[in-house]
């Protein structure tokens, strides 16, 4: 969906046509964008779509004026029912014509938001179109960063345009297709293979498949959102960070505050502090913990690993809690990677195989005897996949320790500047993943 | 009017952008041509019939056009035509090439020649491929298309010819970089290739089938037309036949219809084909019905390289055959530039050469076709062991380079 020439194309024209208005009106492109988007993407999800933002639109205006916990609850319960019936629907059927575009991610966005009206935190926006903009702004509909209402003045105020603006936010798309290309859809091709036949690859392989996973997730996953980060950003937008280089974390809790920051804040405001969070003693913050995990495992996926992945999260942090918590970078990634390898089974019995042939079936000579050159996944992969893993872990570092590496690349004269972005995209041309055997413009996280 | 305001307070971002567009066109154009696989450079039959050699042709210059699968490039000796009648021809043909590409090659062709003439190859108008609206493998258009030059022709024929198989993909075929992109860890020396001469090197789009059928493929019998029952001619296959017609007939030029010998059709094809070309007022002959077949005097096991395509042999008697019906249409040789076929007298001369080395079957023919020390000789062997190979001195001095494999593994080079 992002990586394709129809969006690459219609960011484009959105651009143009946003710049080309007055300052006042500037958001209607935007709307005409993001509607041109879904329905070239999911015109046959436009009608649920539709209803959702109808109803939760009167929503907004019914509890702006009648502030009723009840109410809260049935539009609520209202705006969730797409999403369980859809996710309902393709379990049993695999079909998934009904769930529109990005359900996973606008049913917090709505819920968050009459959630916050109830409060009296905002006030509901009049405007049906400025309201259909927040929630349809094609950048971030496939997969967020979910955003709060009281962020996004910026939809609707008209921004000038900024060069130092547009050129970063070509950064970030650059970016976001070098992590899908040179490494998520690479790394994707030996986890398929291990997850695909768990019988033939056990031991060292579900351990690589998990380490591998890990990278593929995070890189997809923030690939999307850099390209919606990058793509906001030309229009002058600033979205919300929705990763902080998670693998840097030194515990689980703080892996929490770096990975899908949004969702994490989400589940944290509107899920953990409503039950009550840490105000109602220590057994119940564990409980709170243990219920927060447990929906976020449900929002990924209705199947029962993703509820033990939400588990093992929430024993994770009460572990952490109870006893003093092991601050090192490792032993976190560790825990993460083990959970990660649950969420990507495709049953909790395939999961729980997985684990138990790591340990019982692993066979250290694995590691070096050729075994990990696969049919597709040869000497020739796995070497531009280290490089490529590499470049993101030297890039996460210099991050981590503050230096601000778009800023110094648009320090650089413009000529350097210039083959720098030109090596980027004859990289990814030359030695990305697409083509046939590849669907490059579906993101992991699309499918929660 | 605002966005020229703003290009011009942001004029060197605008410069910069500009340029940046400009460099990387110019990478992105030559590592498509690089990428892109080369199946005509360097094979003995190549599948696809290079359209690079036509663009070089002088304008102007082209009497007969042919068109068609490999059928007609196997099947139409261009340099025949010119040998025995002067009429300078050229094919535009490749591998299943379906009724559309012909359109598109015709239109191509016609922004540098003006032929008199276009003979149109129709096996490609019946169902070869069942499961396809073209009839025809979704490789094969991409390989017909790829080296087209890029413009509207091109655009159009992607356009159009995506829309009838979903294997295609509009996008990469217009950019073929993305879908060659993953070539780049098997690229060798016939990639390079792409710009040396060698690669617009061509026998006017003939290539000579080698060899001859064995006695379990000869089984053919030429139909009779009251054997058959008219078969149908597929809408969209139709809708593109009329399109050539309508060209033609508006450029002046006279279209044939013609099906080469081969087992692929029968008397059904035959009578829609023929219904066909007596509605639009055109000349049609298929070589595998009795009265042509004997007229030609065609013989299937000696003229056919195998079963769909015709040998040397066969492609002088079709040609000869067609070069007749040409005449007597009032199809003349022009008085132009003949040098592209005179420059090619002696590639033919090479390749008939190949080919009845391909079909000799004595050691006396073969060393009086080796005579000029440009072939290597390669023995063969398969079994294990000890063994001497045993060889004509007077043979081994003929060849410039004599290896003798077994089972694959070089033993003596």
């Amino acid at each position: 969906m992002f990586l394709s020439l129809f969006y690459l194309l219609l960011l484009l024209a959105v651009l143009i046509l946003y710049y080309s208005l007055p300052l006042k009106y500037r958001w209607v492109s935007l709307l005409i964008g993001s509607l041109l988007f879904f329905f070239h993407e999911d015109k046959w999800g436009l009608p649920v779509f539709a209803a959702i933002v109808l109803c939760s639109y009167f929503a907004s205006r019914v509890l702006s004026v009648r502030k009723s916990r009840a109410l809260l609850i049935i539009f609520i319960a209202a705006v969730l029912i797409p999403l369980l019936c859809t996710r309902t629907f393709v379990k049993y059927t695999g079909l998934s014509l009904i769930a529109p575009l990005g359900v996973s991610f606008f049913t917090l966005q709505i819920i968050a938001y009459l959630t916050d009206i109830y409060k009296g935190k905002l006030t509901a926006e009049k405007n049906f179109l400025k309201y259909l903009l927040f929630i349809s702004f094609f950048p971030q509909i496939l997969q967020g960063p979910i955003p709060r209402y009281d962020l996004m003045d910026e939809l609707y105020e008209g921004h000038l345009f900024s060069e130092e603006k547009c050129v970063r936010g070509f950064q970030l798309i650059l970016w976001g297709f070098f992590l899908k290309l040179m490494i998520a859809d690479r790394a994707g091709i030996f986890v398929d293979a291990v997850y695909g036949d768990t019988e033939t690859f056990g031991g060292a392989f579900v351990l690589i498949a998990g380490i591998l996973y890990s990278i593929q997730l995070y890189a997809d996953f923030s690939s999307c959102v850099c390209i919606a980060k990058g793509s906001a950003e030309m229009f002058g937008i600033t979205l919300g960070e929705n990763f902080m280089r998670p693998y840097f974390a030194d515990s689980v809790k703080d892996f929490w505050r770096r990975w899908h920051i949004s969702l994490s804040m989400f589940l944290r405001d509107y899920v953990y502090i409503t039950l009550g969070g840490s105000r109602k003693g220590r057994i119940r913050k564990y409980l709170n913990i243990l219920i927060t995990f447990l929906v976020s495992g449900l929002w990924h996926g209705g199947g029962l690993n993703f509820i033990l992945w939400g588990l093992m999260h929430g024993c994770y942090q009460i572990a952490g809690d109870v006893i003093k918590p092991v601050k090192n970078k490792i032993v976190t990634f560790i825990l993460v990677m083990l959970a990660w390898i649950v969420f990507r089974a495709e049953s909790l019995s395939k999961a729980l195989s997985m684990l138990k042939s790591m340990v019982l079936r692993f066979d250290i000579h694995t590691l070096y005897n050729g075994s990990l050159l696969l049919e597709d996944f040869g000497c020739t992969e796995w070497v531009i996949l280290s490089a490529a893993a590499m470049i993101l872990f030297v890039v996460s570092l210099l991050q981590e320790r503050g230096v601000r590496l778009r800023e110094r690349i648009l320090s650089l004269p413009m000529t350097l500047r210039g083959a720098v972005y030109l090596a980027a995209i004859l990289v990814c041309i030359i030695f990305g993943k697409y083509g046939s055997g590849f669907d490059a413009g579906s993101f992991i996280y699309a499918g929660f | 009017m605002q966005v020229f305001n703003a290009l011009k307070k942001h004029r060197v971002l605008a410069a910069g952008t500009a340029v940046f567009t400009a460099v990387l066109v110019l990478i992105l154009v030559p590592l498509s041509l690089l990428l892109m696989p080369k199946e005509f450079i360097n094979t003995s039959y190549p599948s696809t019939s290079s359209i690079l050699g036509f663009y070089k042709m002088p304008e102007n210059t082209l009497d007969v056009l042919f068109l068609g699968s490999s059928h007609a490039i196997s099947g139409f000796d261009t340099q025949e035509l010119y040998r025995k009648y002067g009429l300078r021809s050229s094919t535009l043909g490749s591998g299943e090439q379906n009724v559309a590409v012909s359109y598109f090659y015709l239109k191509e062709a016609l922004k540098t020649q003006k032929p008199k003439a276009v003979v149109l190859d129709t096996l490609m108008a019946f169902p070869f491929r069942d499961s396809k609206l073209l009839y025809s493998s979704a490789s094969s258009s991409e390989k017909a298309l790829n080296f087209m030059k890029p413009g509207i022709n091109k655009l159009q024929a992607i356009y159009e010819i995506s829309r009838y198989d979903e294997e295609l993909d509009p996008v990469s075929m217009a950019l073929p970089f993305l879908r060659y992109h993953d070539r780049w860890d098997s690229l060798d020396e016939n990639d390079l290739m792409i710009w040396s001469d060698y690669a617009s090197l061509t026998l006017h789009g003939y290539n000579i089938k080698m060899g001859q059928l064995k006695e379990d493929e000869a089984d053919f019998k030429p139909f009779n037309e009251a054997e058959g029952s008219e078969a149908v001619l597929a809408p969209l296959i139709r809708s593109y036949l009329d399109r050539i017609e309508e060209t033609c007939r508006e450029n002046g030029m006279e279209l044939l219809l013609v099906k080469t010998p081969s087992n692929k059709t029968g008397a059904d094809e035959y009578l829609a084909m023929k219904a066909y070309a007596a509605e639009k007022g055109l000349r049609y002959i298929d070589f595998n019905e009795e009265g042509v077949y004997r007229e030609s005097g065609f013989d299937f096991p000696h003229d056919m390289g195998n079963a769909g395509h015709a040998n040397y042999y066969g492609a002088v008697k079709i040609t000869g055959l067609i070069g007749d019906m040409l005449l007597s249409e009032g199809i003349t040789a022009g008085s132009d530039d003949k040098k592209s076929w005179e420059d090619t007298e002696w590639l033919y001369e090479r390749c008939k050469n190949n080919f009845f080395i391909s079909v000799a079957e004595t050691e006396e023919e073969l060393k009086a076709l080796t005579e000029d020390n440009n072939y290597s000789l390669k023995i063969e062997s398969d079994k294990e062991g000890e063994k001497t190979v045993i060889y004509d001195e007077e043979l081994r001095d003929k060849f410039d380079t004599v290896i003798i494999t077994e089972k694959g593994e070089v033993i003596h080079d």
